[in-house]
């Protein structure tokens, strides 16, 4: 186990998530939001996951840190290894060694996600106090740097959230996940929120800090320009699976699967002539009522007998690419 | 909402059907008990003073629940003020809600120097305990049933009013409204077609919740001799006739104290009811 | 902190005026009752010369508005009345009767406070568990039960058949138990479940998963971060219950025999002794407006939401 453990971290592995299963339990009604998920990432990685709301991307992130919410969510098979260890074995207190500390996530909504009875110095400085040990002062001088880093006046330090605008709530969300310099970050449609406008700031203070802090990242969105810009790596989630995974290059330039194909050309292009847009039918699958087969069949032009009723599994194409299709874009191509 | 949509849910609510079907039995068993039981609930009958319950042993010949201090059988008399008790709190909370919606609405909807007006006398007489104010005006007015009726009215509206006024605030400046303006819908159309309905949920619940208020208030008015006129029996009346019979005859006291708790309860638990059927984050 | 004394000092003003209105409102009230309150302070065997002595020397024969400023110039300068049943000022009656009422109801609201925030607290943050079941059977049960049953039903039992504390009327300490219990209860129960759903509705915000997220214990995240946000409503609600304290000691004074200001509110009622009746509802009024103006401004002080301009 230690050896192995070793091995991996000598491969730069940082987390692996291995056929995850997830499933939400509420008044007898189950909604499977994770279905046999696997991912890895590397130290230092930036990955884009990117799918429909729905999809299961925000119950992914909340499983690696083990937030799943008390007596509705549950686990139910799989596992999560961060540098080589299993996060479901951990107790609680472990977990919140890592949390915070290793582990920073920024939320979806900069308006929900600050508690509104206490200011974002406090905020900002909790994970601090709590990780790195520091007295009050030093954790508020180092809150102040940190706002001061995602653009925001130290002065306003004292402030509660109710005195910023959304694009600065986010801002200060990231300052705290930040606070500890975690190895990783999670960050949950963290522009989704905002204006265009605020959302391209955001965007160049994830950048320069992804380059400043050579942190790995998780960018959950459902907005593929967000993983041009900032990731080299990319994952299509579609119905609790991963549908695609590769380096951005290649997925964009060659999908492979139906699913990443439509999302694709389902975007209008700026430049170049006009052309249709081809929208995907349908809307995203019921998660009290997955189909059967590949989950996406019901809405792809190209479903065959075997996608009705064999599960797709993550096929290799090349090195920087695997795919979970049958009928795949490259394969249609060649008929 | 659709009519179907809100019996459905109804239908699915365990608290609502708990609450409602008790509620059905209590006002059916107590709103015929004057034609099936056995006894006067009013006349004293010496002979069988403080007669311990013999739980049906004679079935309703004899006095399952006993008998109070001047002999009246307890079940008789539990039904009967029951259905007085449940009579005053109906109306008075029907008089309280009608009052109350329609005050709220008006001052909601037209603003200005009438609403400002209303409302502070609202403030004055919400800072008069409802408790005390209701003992006073008894007192002025000398205790009758129809001043029961009164008093718990008078002093009842007033929270309605301002839920009421509250909820048309909130909506007055809302698209729907300003839609049906620019179709040219007059002012009274929009009031009582716009407006109105949409108070209509937080009124039931508010009038659920108002129950257990106002049968709570007569029971406390009877208790010091200031709510239903003796010898009509009511639960407040039963409750405070064991008053001095606790430590030798306990059953006086403890049947209409049951009695009110379940009805309550039921009240209650249809208050929580229709606020789940009408909660806009209810998916059944 | 300027706008903060500014609203201070709106919000007092405008509790004046509502006082004001109270006094028209009970003096009226008061006035319309049957009976000629001259021929009663007089007494049965006053001959009419002597009841009309009294009028006069009562002001009685004066028209009401100039009854009524004679009685708010008294007010003002402390004078309550006088008391013809007692044959004393009010402010003498009352200033008798006041302490054990502070007593029985202070104990009710302290004991209500503490048990329903502690227990709402437990059952909120462990929901489905055997002490939230607990939780909300008293709270329900508890909101559903009539005072005056409550307080014949602890009679029986602790007094009747265990004889562990005494039945009625004013001692030691033992003899504050039942009619405390009784005087908090319904405050307790409403409180318990208002706690309760309060802390649920936080513990399920974002911003407390986030402060999971950044590592922070679930038992500080729920004690210094959620509680501090549950506890706004139930800080109104607090000052809402202070004001109603000596509104919901009546009863429970007249059951136990307290011998407090609810049971002398009734003694006069029945007296017809306008004169303390008077000056009783206008000390529970202004009970009532000073625990509504306390909600509102400790309202103020623990949420920075609240903008005061």
């Amino acid at each position: 186990m230690n050896e192995k453990t070793r091995n991996e971290h000598d491969n730069g592995e940082l987390l692996r998530i291995e056929d995850l299963y997830v499933e939400y339990v509420s008044g007898g009604a189950v909604s499977k939001a994770v279905n046999g998920l696997n991912l890895t990432l590397s130290r230092g990685e930036a990955l884009g996951l990117v799918g429909e709301s729905g999809a299961g991307k925000t119950t992914t992130a909340l499983s690696i840190l083990q937030l799943l919410p008390d007596h509705v969510g549950y686990i139910r098979k799989g596992d999560i290894l961060f540098h080589g260890e299993s996060m479901l074995k951990k107790k609680e207190k472990e977990l919140d060694e890592i949390r915070g500390k290793k582990i920073g996530m920024v939320f979806a909504n900069p308006l929900t996600s600050l508690n509104p009875v206490f200011t974002v110095g406090h905020q900002i400085a909790m994970g601090l106090k709590k990780h790195h040990k520091l007295t009050d002062k030093q954790a508020e001088e180092e809150a102040a740097k940190l706002l001061e880093m995602v653009g925001i006046a130290r002065y306003r330090l004292n402030d509660y959230p109710h005195q910023f605008s959304g694009g600065m709530r986010q801002r200060v969300g990231i300052a705290a996940a930040l606070s500890c310099n975690p190895e990783l970050l999670i960050a949950d449609e963290p522009t989704t929120a905002l204006d265009v406008t605020i959302q391209a700031q955001i965007l160049e203070i994830m950048k320069d800090l992804e380059q400043k802090y050579n942190m790995a990242l998780i960018m959950i969105t459902h907005n593929l320009g967000i993983v041009a810009e900032l990731c080299q790596k990319v994952a299509i989630m579609y119905a609790g699976e991963i549908v695609e995974y590769g380096t951005v290059q290649e997925v964009f330039e060659h999908p492979a699967h139906w699913y990443t194909y439509g999302m694709l050309h389902a975007i209008p292009k700026l430049t170049g002539p006009r052309e249709p847009l081809e929208p995907i039918p349908g809307t995203v699958a019921n998660s009290q009522m997955l189909p059967g087969g590949c989950k996406f069949h019901t809405r792809c032009r190209h479903c065959t007998v075997q996608c009705e009723k064999e599960i797709p599994k993550l096929m290799k194409i090349n090195d920087d690419h695997y795919a979970a299709c049958f009928s795949g874009v490259g394969v249609k191509k060649e008929d | 909402m659709k009519l179907s949509t809100v019996l459905r849910r109804m239908r699915k609510s365990k608290l609502f059907m708990i609450g409602f079907t008790l509620l059905v039995i209590i006002f059916l068993v107590c709103g015929t008990s004057h034609f099936w039981v056995a006894w006067d609930a009013e006349q004293a009958v010496l002979r069988s003073r403080l007669a311990p319950p013999d739980w049906f042993a004679n079935g309703l010949k004899g006095h399952p629940l006993g008998c109070d201090a001047l002999g009246r059988d307890i079940l008789t008399r539990l039904l009967e003020g029951g259905w007085v008790s449940l009579k005053i709190t109906v109306l008075v909370t029907v008089i309280s809600m009608i009052m109350g919606a329609f005050v709220g609405l008006v001052c909601g909807y037209y603003g200005g120097r009438v609403d400002m007006l209303v409302m502070r006398c609202c403030d004055i007489l919400q800072a008069i305990p409802q408790l005390m104010l209701a003992i006073c005006v008894v007192a002025v007015m000398g205790t009758s049933m129809f001043n029961l009726f009164f008093t718990l009215s008078v002093t009842g509206w007033i929270g309605t009013a301002r839920l009421v006024r509250a909820t048309v605030l909130g909506m007055k400046n809302k698209e729907f409204i300003s839609a049906s303006r620019v179709l040219g819908a007059t002012g009274k159309r929009v009031l009582w077609k716009e407006l109105f309905p949409n108070t209509l949920t937080p009124l039931l619940i508010s009038a659920s919740g108002h129950f257990g208020g106002t049968i709570l208030l007569e029971t406390s008015l009877s208790y010091l001799g200031m709510g239903v006129p003796v010898p009509t029996p009511s639960w407040g009346n039963l409750i405070s006739d064991g008053r001095d019979y606790i430590t030798s005859a306990p059953w006086v006291v403890i049947a209409p104290g049951i009695a009110l708790m379940i009805t309550i309860l039921a009240f209650n638990f249809m208050g929580d009811g229709i606020r789940d059927v009408f909660d806009p984050k209810n998916t059944n | 902190m300027k706008n903060q004394r500014q609203h201070i000092r709106k919000r007092l003003l405008a509790s004046v005026f509502v006082l004001i209105g109270v006094t028209i409102v009970v003096f009226a009230l008061i006035r319309l009752g049957n009976g000629d309150p001259a021929a009663m302070m007089a007494g049965d065997l006053a001959t009419p010369e002597e009841i009309e002595d009294y009028r006069i020397r009562m002001g009685l024969d004066k028209p009401l508005i100039v009854q009524y400023f004679t009685y708010m110039a008294g007010l003002f300068k402390g004078d309550l009345g006088y008391s013809y049943v007692y044959s004393m000022p009010v402010r003498d009656v009352l200033a008798k009767r006041m302490p054990q009422t502070l007593m029985l109801s202070l104990t009710g609201f302290a004991w209500s406070t503490v048990f329903s925030i502690v227990f709402g607290i437990v059952a909120g943050t462990h929901q489905g568990s055997g002490v939230d079941f607990a939780a909300m059977f008293f709270a329900v049960l508890g909101q559903a039960m009539s005072t005056v049953w409550l307080g014949f039903l602890l009679i029986l039992i602790f007094g009747v058949k265990l004889h562990l504390l005494p039945i009625q009327g004013f001692g030691g300490i033992e003899h504050l138990i039942m009619p405390g219990l009784c005087c908090g209860f319904g405050q307790a129960a409403s409180q318990t479940r208002l706690m309760r759903s309060s802390m649920v509705d936080v513990i399920h915000e974002d911003y407390i998963t986030a402060t999971r997220a950044r590592g922070i214990s679930r038992k500080v995240t729920n004690m210094k971060y959620a509680l501090r946000n549950a506890m706004l409503p139930i800080v109104t609600n607090i000052g809402f219950a202070f004001g109603k304290l000596f509104a919901g000691s009546i009863v429970v004074e007249n059951i136990f025999n307290w011998p407090g200001m609810g049971n002398l509110m009734v003694q006069a009622i029945n007296s017809r002794d306008y004169q303390l009746v008077q000056s009783i509802l206008l000390i529970s009024s202004v009970m009532l407006v000073f625990g509504n103006l306390l909600a509102d401004l400790l309202y103020t002080v623990v949420d920075p939401r609240i903008s005061l301009n």
